[in-house]
């Protein structure tokens, strides 16, 4: 006979099942995941399926994954390389032309339109041609304009460069077992004719800037959404079924700029939880889809900015450490000697990271914008 | 017509093969390493001329008193044309960049090697310092009142081509060697055509060794090495490099009076012809005995027209 006993009952003798958060882990509630500190930083991050050395991974995204690449590569995870940099060009020089920052010579992919843009061409579904910008006399990929950062002596040469490129990154998307991508950014420049998105806004590294030609799209976390589905959608076409695992990240990097006439710090927000909860969205929808969360580890606001540079903008190597500590841990891949988290005072960590808060060991067109700024 | 010669050791094989005559030289030899030439080396204007600098090594002064006799000024004032020696790598074309430039060079995408830019190219040929020093040299020569001189620039040797016997190293990798002939000579011509994008960016003409010199498009004639020469040499004496085996692990490089007289002949035909019509066909078609003597030998003329070298005899 079901209880007729009212609420207000205070003789009520309550079972530890009669309330969802009894018996929550520790990590479930604030004072202890986090007043407290006392969850261990796995707990952060139960990983839906797992990553084993033995899986393939490929990575792109905005600049924060470049740290990523590198931390799995540290840790000799397979992760793919389909335009390794030549033998003789010094390693000096890698990241300069592009090389060995992601799977593939993309440069920085800092939005989903991009991401789907690139799979499309790669797969032979989506026009191939490539779209040249011109800087000096020299000719630029306006799809990756960084990896060539002199540029190159002809628009045929670009079309050949591209074209090689693109068989690369085909064979990436057939080849990969994971792939970790890293959400940057929600403010998309729009080729208006071609519907090309491109990686910064013409007149950055290279072309001229025309409005009546480029226009600045917005991205939802709707359209966001839409470009994963259609880029999950593209993948499984092109592998013939066979599977994919995509972890997803959001960097924890805010905006160096933004054109949508607000302010940087509510623009960032915004583009921040548009992401935030496009993955969060795509996690719910797939079994495969994971999310990673790189952004609350380092961005969270209790941390009272530890693990940012100087320029409250830059993320500091122990900001990394941890994040990638977090990672391999809650995947069993071994525990990370150099790269063990180092909690550290705020002010200690400012200090220390004034040498490195430069950003100096990722390519990050976008850091560009701070020149235009007044 | 007067020609300033300035460069490293590699110039006393040219110094000592070369002959006065429609052309006359005059010779600067110092050590180039680390910037050796920029730090020895001053410029003097008014009269535009190079000085020791106050503070130049002995062995620069060394150096300088062997090529000059004394320690006065080397002139440029009326020079026509400066030749620089061994102050630019030679074409290597063993790293297989598939930078196209001269040459039709597409098998190399067929052979799964990815396309590269030039600035690329450039930056895998490195010698980024020996560039730089080419650049501040060339800025010493340069003068105002003869902003058209040409300036020349005769690469380093390239290694004599039994070098992997005594340097493991410079063995060829297999992927070059696996290579059909006809490709790898487009190779070489494409990767002569790209150090000479790299000299003009300097402001310099490349001139190449001509290909009888070749071996395997990496490698020089191991007969250019016997008596090489070294900057011991810049007044002339008995080789610097013998012929010893002990001599031959020293001298992977430098070449014999018989490879100066070549360079002296590229120089001539390099003068004689404009820049458009020198790059492949302008190659001497001359042949030397191992001491360079008979580019005295008059038994013909080159038949090219203004060619002032004179043409010797078969191969012996």
């Amino acid at each position: 006979m079901p209880s007729t006993r009212s609420a207000l009952d205070d003789t009520d003798v309550r079972t530890p099942i009669d309330n969802p958060y009894n018996g929550l882990a520790a990590r479930a509630f604030w004072r202890p995941a986090v007043a407290e500190g006392r969850c261990a930083d796995r707990e952060l991050y139960p990983p839906r399926w797992p990553i084993t050395r033995t899986d393939k991974v490929a990575t792109a995204g905005s600049c924060f994954a470049q740290h990523v690449g590198r931390a799995l590569r540290a840790r000799a995870i397979d992760l793919l390389d389909v335009e390794p940099a030549p033998e003789t060009l010094s390693a000096a020089d890698h990241a300069r032309f592009g090389y060995g920052l992601y799977s593939a010579r993309y440069g920085n992919i800092f939005t989903t339109r991009q991401l789907v843009q690139l799979a499309r061409q790669a797969t032979g579904e989506g026009d191939p041609s490539p779209i040249t910008w011109v800087r000096g006399g020299r000719y630029y990929d306006a799809l990756r304009p960084s990896v060539e950062p002199e540029g190159l002596d002809s628009p045929a040469e670009v079309a050949a460069h591209r074209a090689w490129h693109l068989a690369r990154v085909g064979a990436l998307l057939r080849e990969m077992d994971v792939f970790i991508f890293t959400l940057g950014l929600t403010e998309a420049w729009i080729d208006r004719s071609t519907g090309a998105a491109f990686p910064s806004a013409p007149g950055v590294i290279a072309g001229r800037f025309d409005p009546d030609t480029t226009a600045l799209t917005r991205l939802t976390v709707s359209d966001v959404c839409a470009d994963l589905e259609a880029f999950l959608a593209l993948v499984e076409r092109h592998r013939a079924g066979k599977p994919l695992r995509m972890l997803l990240t959001v960097s924890p990097v805010p905006l160096t700029a933004t054109a949508t006439g607000a302010h940087v710090l509510v623009a960032t927000a915004e583009s921040k939880a548009i992401l935030r909860a496009a993955a969060g969205e795509m996690r719910a929808r797939h079994r495969a889809v994971d999310y990673f969360p790189s952004y609350e580890i380092i961005a969270n606001p209790w941390n009272g900015g530890l693990y940012y540079a100087a320029n409250r903008r830059s993320v500091t190597p122990a900001g990394i450490a941890r994040v990638m500590h977090t990672f391999f841990a809650s995947h069993g891949l071994g525990e990370s000697s150099p790269a063990a988290p180092r909690e550290a005072s705020p002010a200690v960590s400012r200090g220390a990271a004034g040498a490195v808060s430069r950003d100096e060991d990722t390519v990050c067109e976008d850091a560009l914008l701070e020149a235009f700024g007044r | 017509m007067k020609i300033a010669v300035l460069g490293n050791s590699h110039l006393a094989a040219l110094k000592l093969a070369w002959r006065d005559g429609i052309h006359r030289a005059d010779f600067l030899g110092g050590s180039a390493g680390n910037g050796g030439l920029v730090r020895a080396w001053r410029r003097l204007d008014g009269p535009p001329a190079l000085i020791l600098a106050d503070d130049a090594s002995a062995y620069q002064r060394q150096a300088w008193q062997l090529c000059r006799g004394d320690d006065r000024p080397f002139h440029l004032t009326g020079c026509d044309a400066v030749v620089l020696v061994g102050l630019i790598g030679g074409a290597r074309p063993w790293h297989l960049s598939h930078c196209p430039i001269a040459a039709d060079v597409s098998p190399l995408g067929t052979l799964g090697v990815a396309p590269c830019s030039f600035p690329q190219w450039r930056s895998m040929y490195g010698d980024t310092y020996r560039i730089e020093t080419l650049r501040r040299v060339v800025e010493l020569v340069r003068c105002a009142d003869a902003p058209e001189r040409p300036i020349l620039a005769l690469p380093s040797p390239l290694p004599r081509a039994d070098a992997a016997r005594f340097s493991p190293e410079h063995a060829p990798p297999p992927r070059w060697t696996a290579l059909p002939p006809d490709l790898k000579a487009d190779l070489v011509t494409n990767e002569r055509a790209l150090v000479e994008r790299l000299g003009a960016e300097v402001g310099v003409r490349v001139i190449h060794p001509p290909r009888f010199t070749l071996v395997d498009g990496n490698f020089c004639h191991p007969r250019f090495s016997r008596g090489a020469l070294g900057s011991r040499n810049f007044a002339g004496g008995p080789p610097q490099y013998g012929d010893s085996p002990e001599a031959h692990i020293l001298n992977i490089d430098h070449k014999n009076r018989a490879y100066g007289a070549v360079l002296a002949a590229q120089v001539h035909l390099a003068l004689a012809h404009r820049a458009t019509d020198f790059a492949e066909k302008g190659e001497i078609p001359l042949t030397f005995d191992d001491t360079g003597e008979r580019l005295d030998d008059p038994a013909g003329r080159d038949p090219r027209p203004n060619c002032p070298w004179r043409r010797i005899g078969p191969a012996r």
